[in-house]
């Protein structure tokens, strides 16, 4: 409040005001004191004058002052009034306070010029006879219309100088009472008035720092609390839209944090505002450390820069790709776009990174694929020509040889059909055709009959095949698929262990799960391959795969359908130690079939 | 901002966008090591002369705050190792065209292709450039310290490739006169080139405590 210049300002001008009010009023007062006490003086001398006009008219006429003197001397010790007689020419004839012989001519005061011109005069002034302030009055005395002379009466002024000053004083004593009072009055007026104007700045400076939508400005009745109202409409209208906008603030940067997609925002000084996790995962950024830097400083790739610059220049949607330098390399597809700011003609930007590094991988397995089969099915055909051609150019003559190639040509055309056979059996399990055929089977008799089959084969290798199953384990698919599995890993293991190896088939059952595991002692996957058997038309070894007579497809097919029946295959594999493929599927239960099939 | 600062500013963004040009060139020149079918050898001698221009204007400029500003304490270390890394990017420069050449000449020459190893050497020489321009421009000692010790790995992979490529046959094979050791050859100053790359990156991580200030 006392720092408040709304109730200074008007506090200063009003007690000048009140101060000037109460010296004028004073003054005047005074004045005006004076000139009444003056004016009864004044009257009392002439009161005394006016009678004593006969006496003196007497003696100026008969030239005889001593009965005048007595008189004029019997009134002084009545009344201190000092009584003088002058004549025409300023010759004092009588005097009561001096001798007249002995006084000058009085011929030259004021009061007696006034007199004999106007016939009565006064003048206030220091007497040179008597050294003290004297009131005078002169009165003239004429008879029958002719000037005698002048009859002037004095009264010392010091008795009033003393009325005057005790009468000031009390002025004084008044005016300073009512100047104080009136402060007093006008500073507790003006408090009530800004107090409330005071108290509703302070309230809302408060709102501005502190929390919106608190109330301000209770207890007051007038404009003052309308005004409070009318701020707290504000305020709390403000504190819905803060928290409206806080919200919608939070929940951009939810969706922000939440995308897979990097967002990066730039100001038009290049310098990083924001980053979403995702960028900062992919480019190594640390937010604290480097909100605020240039972007070329943080993120060093031209491409970034150029389509920066771009969208910055153009104000439109950029694209570009840029590889991340691995391990592993990523390939990201960038798409910037400027953010107006205010002033028009610069603009910050924004740049959505989106990881294509998958959709490359799979683009790339799509074109090996196709160019895989042309291949595969290239070489068989060309075979198969090539044995035609020679037969018809005269080797079916040939009677050695003839049967030979005719026998090339069948076996050519089986492993054609073979790859058919597989190409379609994968693009049958992909496309689930057979989910509604599924029932509940009992895989160890599937693997019984397996085992038969590549019995033969596995004695000529002299091979030991060995198999740990229980007599009855029970999973939700279809026979023909897991003939199918089981005829890929069985016959992969004899193919890839070397003569006199040993191939391990053993089924378990644990925590509603089956164990498959196929392990043989074989030549072993290296790691770097591990990862990628299982991908279509993938080998270790081209030569010897297809020396072999595999497809390529073998794995892939097994993956496929036991993704299909619910379950998983891995694979683990030590170089020249051998290869173990562990199938795990879903138990079916007694009367429990109901496995998910997607 | 002073226009001192704008100006240093600028310098440092152009000494990046150097920076970053090199590391793109060794970039493309690993991929061609890699898949020997690329044909990069056009755009890579563009961006040579670019690393060449940017570095003449990087130094012009370097020459005229020095002279114009007189420049003390970080901001004179900070312009003085400016010069001395963009000529180490420039040495890069030239040396991934040497790579460049050296590789056609290897697959003119011989059927033979990038050793493994020189791969790898090429992956370590990239990131190695990458950390050390990092460290310098984030002015971080520990980083410098730890790219510049990838070195030493650097360095012994050239010296595995220079054991194995110079074994006794290819040393036999010169010996016997007639000898096609192009191949061989090119490996080993292929590998020589990214090594010489390492040691420039080398060189651009040993600025970092000059900008700093403690004097090594």
């Amino acid at each position: 409040m006392l720092t408040s210049r709304l109730f200074w300002k008007p506090f200063v001008y009003f007690s000048a005001l009140i101060v000037l009010v109460g010296l004028i009023g004073g003054y005047t007062t005074s004045r005006w004191q004076k000139e009444q006490l003056t004016d009864q003086l004044k009257q009392r001398l002439r009161n005394t004058a006016i009678s004593l006009e006969d006496v003196t008219k007497k003696s100026l006429l008969s030239g005889e002052f001593e009965n005048l003197q007595q008189v004029i001397q019997d009134i002084r010790t009545l009344t201190t009034t000092r009584i003088t007689v002058v004549a025409l020419d300023g010759v004092v004839y009588a005097d009561t306070h001096k001798n007249p012989n002995k006084m000058e001519n009085h011929s030259n005061r004021d009061e007696l010029i006034q007199a004999l011109r106007n016939r009565e005069g006064d003048s206030q002034r220091y007497s040179d006879t008597l050294n003290i302030s004297m009131l005078y009055y002169a009165f003239r005395i004429q008879h029958q219309g002719k000037t005698l002379g002048c009859v002037r009466c004095a009264l010392s002024t010091s008795q009033i100088d003393i009325q005057v000053a005790d009468i000031q004083a009390r002025i004084a004593e008044l005016v300073f009472i009512v100047v104080i009072m009136g402060l007093i009055i006008t500073g507790l007026v003006i408090f009530r008035m800004t107090r409330p104007v005071v108290r509703l700045i302070e309230e809302a400076r408060e709102l501005t720092t502190a929390q919106l939508g608190q109330t301000i400005g209770h207890g007051f009745d007038d404009e003052i609390s309308e005004l409070g109202r009318l701020l707290n409409e504000l305020s709390s209208a403000l504190a819905d839209r803060m928290a409206q906008l806080e919200q919608n603030h939070h929940e951009l940067l939810t969706v922000l944090e939440g995308m897979d997609e990097g967002v990066i925002a730039v100001d038009k000084n290049e310098r990083i505002r924001f980053a979403n996790e995702a960028v900062c995962e992919m480019f190594a950024l640390d937010l604290e450390r480097d909100q605020g830097r240039p972007i070329w400083e943080v993120i060093r790739n031209q491409m970034v820069e150029a389509i920066i610059n771009q969208a910055k220049k153009t104000n439109a949607h950029f694209r570009g790709e840029i590889e991340l330098l691995g391990p592993p390399t990523r390939y990201l597809a960038l798409n910037a776009s400027a953010i107006p700011t205010e002033e028009d003609d610069d603009f910050g930007v924004i740049i959505v990174m989106h990881d294509i590094t998958e959709v490359r991988r799979l683009e790339n397995l799509r074109r090996d694929f196709v160019a895989n089969v042309s291949h595969e099915l290239k070489t068989p055909l060309a075979s198969i020509q090539a044995y035609a051609e020679t037969l018809i150019d005269g080797a079916i003559e040939d009677q050695n040889n003839n049967r030979t190639f005719l026998g090339r040509i069948v076996e050519q055309s089986e492993r054609l059909n073979m790859l058919i056979q597989d190409l379609l059996s994968i693009a049958r399990v992909e496309s689930n055709t057979q989910a509604n055929e599924y029932a509940v089977i009992n895989i160890a008799e599937v693997l019984d009959s397996c085992i038969k089959y590549h019995q033969p084969r596995a004695r000529k290798k002299e091979i030991a095949l060995e198999v740990l199953a229980p007599g009855e384990v029970m999973v939700f698919g279809e026979t023909e698929g897991f003939r199918q599995i089981l005829d890929n890993l069985i016959d992969n293991a004899i193919k890839y262990t070397p003569e006199r190896g040993r191939v391990q088939i053993d089924i378990k059952t644990q925590d509603e799960q089956v164990f498959l595991r196929v392990h043989d002692s074989g030549i072993g996957i290296s790691k770097d391959h591990q990862q990628r058997i299982f991908e279509r038309f993938y080998r270790v070894d081209k030569a010897r795969s297809r020396e072999l007579g595999g497809t390529g497809l073998g794995l892939s097919i097994v993956k496929h359908l036991v993704n299909a029946f619910g379950g998983t295959v891995d694979v683990t594999s030590n170089p020249d130690e051998g290869t173990a493929f562990l199938v795990t599927l879903p138990l079916a239960g007694s009367g429990q079939a109901t496995v998910s099939v997607g | 901002m002073r226009k001192f600062d704008q100006e240093l500013s600028e310098l440092h963004h152009q000494l990046i966008e150097m920076g970053t040009l090199a590391e793109s060139m060794v970039s493309i020149v690993l991929k061609a090591l890699e898949d020997v079918t690329l044909d990069i050898e056009e755009s890579l001698h563009a961006s040579e002369d670019m690393l060449d221009e940017m570095q003449n204007t990087i130094d012009k400029e370097v020459v005229r705050i020095l002279t114009v500003y007189s420049p003390v304490a970080t901001d004179l270390r900070y312009v003085l190792t400016v010069s001395h890394v963009t000529s180490s990017l420039e040495r890069i420069g030239d040396q991934t065209t040497n790579v460049v050449s050296l590789l056609q000449l290897m697959m003119a020459r011989s059927a033979t292709k990038p050793e493994p190893r020189i791969i790898q050497m090429g992956q370590a020489v990239l990131e190695m450039l990458h950390g050390a321009i990092g460290a310098y421009i984030n002015r971080d000692e520990k980083e410098a310290e730890k790219y510049r010790n990838r070195d030493e790995y650097v360095d012994s992979l050239n010296d595995q490739i220079m054991r194995e490529v110079l074994s006794e046959e290819v040393a036999l094979e010169a010996l016997k006169g007639e000898p096609n050791i192009a191949g061989p050859l090119a490996q080993i100053l292929i590998a020589r080139a990214l090594e010489r790359i390492g040691d420039q990156a080398c060189n651009i991580c040993d600025q970092v405590p000059t900008l700093l200030g403690d004097n090594p």
